[in-house]
């Protein structure tokens, strides 16, 4: 798993963590990210995602705008084998 | 008898066989067997990211897209609401507007919850989702599920992944004589005999995955749906002689020697 605590945040003013659930798992922040940066922190492609944001479907074109913060309820799809 | 075109929601399709993504030994086996199948509809699961491992390997890498058309399912969820959102999903990552719709009403049988098959129907072909709901052999529920704005209808051969072959050829015949829609035969194909009998009762496409992806030779049971499907839907268009008790000779019966 990503490491919250990551060099690559290191320095974030504050440290006050912000916990979200992601994928109906707990998953920590070092501060509140748009959906475009914690998708690119998560390694993800934007292009074959599609997200949902406490139950609403966030539209990729808000992806830079939509800020995820403390207590959301983040899922992320994508397509797996199916019949 | 020259065949129409397969022919779902205004898009045209040049294999009547639709075949699944799940369950093969591996990624590049499944592209082998699209291939093999010569199908240019799949089906895919939507589900969540694996966030813990983002090592493996996507599944679309190994789907050719420019000739392969995706159609996103909605297997898994056994409410309208689970449905519906599974297929909004599945439309905002990109894969379709389509949809097959599943809306599952008993773990043990995967049989579908017509009820709520329906009002999910009704719902997403309001937001614009061509649906293809995943139904009993019942003919009246697929009557209202093409009343309720399905784009064809998808009536199953026996349970998922059961293998049975068709259960109720009586029904399908029915069902292809009702609907105004395509039928297509969906799960519980076997082997290709099954997808030829699909095809010979009409139906107008066979959607599988498990009789592909689980048999021994993956690849080779492709190749044989293939013709299984083709063979078919000629036989169907052929039109077949009656089923008769006693034999009837094929040879002359005058001009035996030494009578």
């Amino acid at each position: 798993m990503t490491c919250p605590e990551s060099t690559q945040y290191a320095g974030v003013v504050g440290n006050s963590h912000v916990t979200i659930t992601l994928n109906g798992e707990p998953f920590e922040l070092d501060q509140p990210l748009s959906v475009t940066d914690l998708l690119a922190r998560l390694e993800i492609d934007p292009r074959r995602v599609a997200v949902e944001h406490n139950l609403t479907i966030i539209k990729r074109h808000t992806y830079t705008t939509v800020v995820i913060g403390e207590g959301d309820r983040l899922e992320i799809v994508n397509a797996v084998g199916g019949g | 008898m020259i065949d129409t075109p397969f022919v779902i929601a205004g898009r045209t399709f040049s294999s009547r066989l639709i075949v699944g993504t799940g369950k093969y030994p591996s990624h590049p086996m499944m592209r082998d067997c699209h291939t093999a199948s010569g199908a240019d509809m799949v089906t895919v699961a939507v589900r969540r990211v694996n966030i813990s491992d983002r090592s493996r390997e996507s599944l679309l890498d190994y789907i050719d897209t420019d000739r392969i058309f995706i159609l996103p399912n909605t297997a898994g969820c056994y409410t309208a609401e689970e449905a519906i959102r599974t297929a909004r999903l599945g439309r905002e990552a990109g894969l379709s507007n389509w949809v097959k719709l599943e809306v599952i009403g008993d773990e043990r049988t995967l049989f579908p919850d017509n009820e709520a098959l329906i009002e999910a129907t009704r719902i997403l072909v309001s937001e614009g989702f061509v649906v293809l709901p995943y139904t009993n052999d019942d003919p009246i529920a697929c009557r209202k599920l093409e009343e309720a704005g399905a784009a064809a209808v998808m009536p199953l051969g026996a349970p998922i992944g059961s293998g049975l072959g068709i259960q109720n050829t009586n029904n399908i015949r029915i069902i292809r004589e009702f609907s105004k829609v395509p039928v297509i035969v969906d799960a519980g194909v076997g082997t290709a005999s099954d997808a030829a009998l699909a095809m010979e009762l009409g139906a107008d496409g066979v959607l599988m995955n498990t009789a592909i992806a689980g048999a021994q030779l993956p690849v080779q049971m492709a190749e044989a749906m293939k013709h299984a499907v083709i063979a078919g839907r000629q036989a169907f268009l052929a039109g077949r002689i009656p089923k008769k008790m006693y034999a009837t000779a094929s040879s002359p019966i005058e001009g035996m020697v030494g009578r």
